[in-house]
């Protein structure tokens, strides 16, 4: 009986230290209702195989939100430049310039389409960023001058951007970093093109020519040999893990790996045996995503085909798939590069790039 | 009495908890590959007796009933499916648990898939699925074997000749049997298996990589000129693993 009452107290005392709020969370608002935090779920059709780990927690406002901060240009430092500056939705997200622009000034790098980004693993020609959110946040920073706290300020003066942060990701709803970058990457994650008419005969809905069907034929076996880089499990055509994401394809010629001029997946990972190797690009949409290479060196889809017909070089790194190098390249005849073309041109899906849902919210 | 139930009590207490001889215990398989007993590492340098250099980029494998033979021919299972990728370190060891401690003769395995496992598209397949980290081609199905290299036929650092080997297909399927009789003892015990990359290329009839047609394959049988390369190479292959 006489420890009957210490133990009481102590009882007390550890009931009350266990109700103290943890001074690391934000209490709720008492004054905003539930329902200003509630998004509308959407669920992100993934045609294809093979897409990467992604966050997939979407909400209709995410994406909204996403979209809204793609084209405005508040994320940059001087309010000039916005994601869409570069990636215009009717180029498939590129901007038809040798050399992508921001406010560091022109790059020696030729803008990538972020369509089909749910099956991407690596992002920018040198693979430097391993998730869409993390792409997101370099090119902000490097290439819009993206500060953190000017841009939330600026953001937070707007009643709309403060509204949908909140419905976009829950409580607390706060506009940071991370929603930033999140959003904008759902948005991103919408940009799906699966409506070629590539597709369209794999879904038995179409017939290619036969000057289409002679041009896959060429792609699919040995005499392009094109799939074994491009293939992106036919989802992309572009490189994947399976067969490689990066690749050097006898662009340009070096004895020693010291001569590349742009070392490519070799600055990210100090490997020379990665020099001179770029991630293989998609060939979705090649229509509108002139020019090509990671230097935007070619003006059309002819010279490529010349390219890889003719003029393969040699250098230490060369992909091992480059079997014709000896040969100087594929040496197709005049019908078989026409055929070749007809069929990448299959691979162009109108309905994605005149798609409103990408197209500027704020006109 | 009572003083005596106890008693008997604590005995069989006592009885129960001595350690009992463990009857099975933990196995780890760890795979290496070696150039003529050079350790291969992707990208390195590789000389041969022969007077060529070679360099690998990759090489990675999947294999499958994947088993342990005892004396009597019995068998312990260890695994339906497996992938070894040479790039990843992270796959080149593998621990089995609950393996029975006893005498076996050799391990056995298929390099590749069986014809169930090869049929499986990839859309019906869980995420974590090993045959995703290889592409399913409607013609071919699942490359079972991957090396990309490249060789210099003089011995220098040009490394002009290029070398892409995929094998696949139900028909390209071998089996390994490998080892001699070894004890499977307590306390994680392991053993390496080792892949002995020159043998795809030295075992006769031999692939001379100098021949452009030796130097790659697809698999492909309705590639004449090159379908002898892919079957030459999955029996080297085959008979390129050893147990250490």
């Amino acid at each position: 009986m006489r420890y009957l009452l210490p133990i009481i107290a102590f009882c007390i005392l550890c009931f009350q230290q266990a109700c103290k709020p943890d001074p690391t969370i934000t209490p709720p608002r008492k004054d905003e209702p539930d329902s200003l935090f509630v998004g509308t779920p959407f669920t992100l059709k993934k045609p294809g195989l093979y897409f990467a780990n992604i966050d997939s927690t979407f909400t209709l406002e995410s994406v909204r939100l996403g979209r809204m901060l793609f084209w405005d240009p508040v994320l940059s430092s001087d309010s000039s430049l916005s994601c869409a500056s570069c990636h215009i939705p009717e180029f498939a997200f590129t901007d038809q310039k040798q050399f992508s622009t921001n406010l560091s000034g022109p790059t020696k790098r030729n803008t990538s389409s972020i369509q089909n980004s749910v099956y991407i693993r690596q992002f920018f020609w040198d693979g430097r960023q391993p998730t869409l959110e993390k792409a997101t946040e370099d090119a902000l920073r490097d290439e819009q001058h993206f500060v953190a706290a000017a841009a939330i300020d600026k953001l937070q003066k707007r009643s709309d951007y403060v509204a949908l942060f909140k419905k976009a990701f829950g409580r607390p709803g706060d506009i940071t970093e991370q929603t930033i970058f999140r959003a904008i990457s759902h948005f991103m994650r919408t940009a799906i093109s699966a409506k070629s008419k590539f597709d369209l005969v794999k879904a038995g809905q179409a017939s290619f020519t036969a000057a289409e069907q002679a041009g896959l034929d060429i792609f699919t076996t040995e005499k392009g040999d094109c799939f074994h880089c491009h293939i992106g499990t036919f989802s992309t055509f572009a490189g994947d893990h399976t067969n490689g994401i990066f690749q050097n394809n006898a662009l340009d010629s070096a004895v020693t790996v010291a001569d590349f001029k742009d070392i490519g997946l070799g600055k990210f990972t100090g490997l020379a045996d990665d020099y001179g190797k770029f991630k293989v690009p998609a060939l979705r949409n090649l229509k509108y995503t002139a020019p090509y290479m990671h230097d935007g060196r070619y003006q059309t889809l002819e010279q490529v085909i010349n390219f890889y017909s003719d003029s393969l070089l040699h250098s230490p790194t060369i992909s091992p798939f480059m079997k014709k190098i000896n040969d100087g390249g594929l040496h197709l005849t005049v019908q078989e590069k026409a055929n070749l073309l007809a069929f990448l041109n299959t691979l162009n899906d109108d309905a994605f790039v005149n798609d409103t849902a990408f197209s500027n919210p704020f006109k | 009495m009572k003083t005596n139930y106890i008693t008997v009590l604590i005995l069989i207490f006592f009885i129960s908890s001595c350690d009992k001889k463990d009857t099975k215990d933990s196995f780890t398989l760890n795979f290496k590959a070696k150039f003529e007993n050079q350790n291969f590492q992707p990208g390195a340098v590789l000389a041969s007796a022969s007077g060529k250099n070679w360099k690998f980029d990759e090489l990675n494998f999947y294999f499958s009933n994947l088993r342990l033979v005892k004396h009597d021919g019995s068998e312990v299972p260890l695994a339906e499916l497996g992938y070894v990728n040479f790039k990843d370190a992270g796959t080149t060891s593998i621990k089995f648990s609950d393996v029975p401690l006893e005498k076996y003769t050799s391990i056995k395995f298929n390099a590749g898939l069986t014809p169930a496992q090869n049929s499986v598209n990839p859309v019906f397949l869980e995420q974590n699925d090993v045959r995703l980290n290889a592409t399913f081609w409607e013609w071919l199905k699942y490359v079972f074997v991957r090396l990309h290299g490249r060789v210099d036929l003089a011995g220098g650092t040009k490394f002009e000749t290029l070398l892409v080997y995929h094998i696949g297909t139900d028909a390209l399927l071998r089996e390994v049997s490998i080892g001699s009789g070894f004890d499977v003892t307590a306390g994680d015990f392991q053993k390496n298996i080792v892949v002995e990359i020159d043998k795809f290329f030295g075992l006769a009839p031999g692939l001379d990589v100098a021949d452009i047609e030796q130097s790659y394959t697809h698999s492909d049988s309705s590639i004449v000129k090159n379908y002898p390369t892919a079957i030459i190479f999955a029996d080297n292959f085959s008979k390129s693993f050893s147990l250490e």
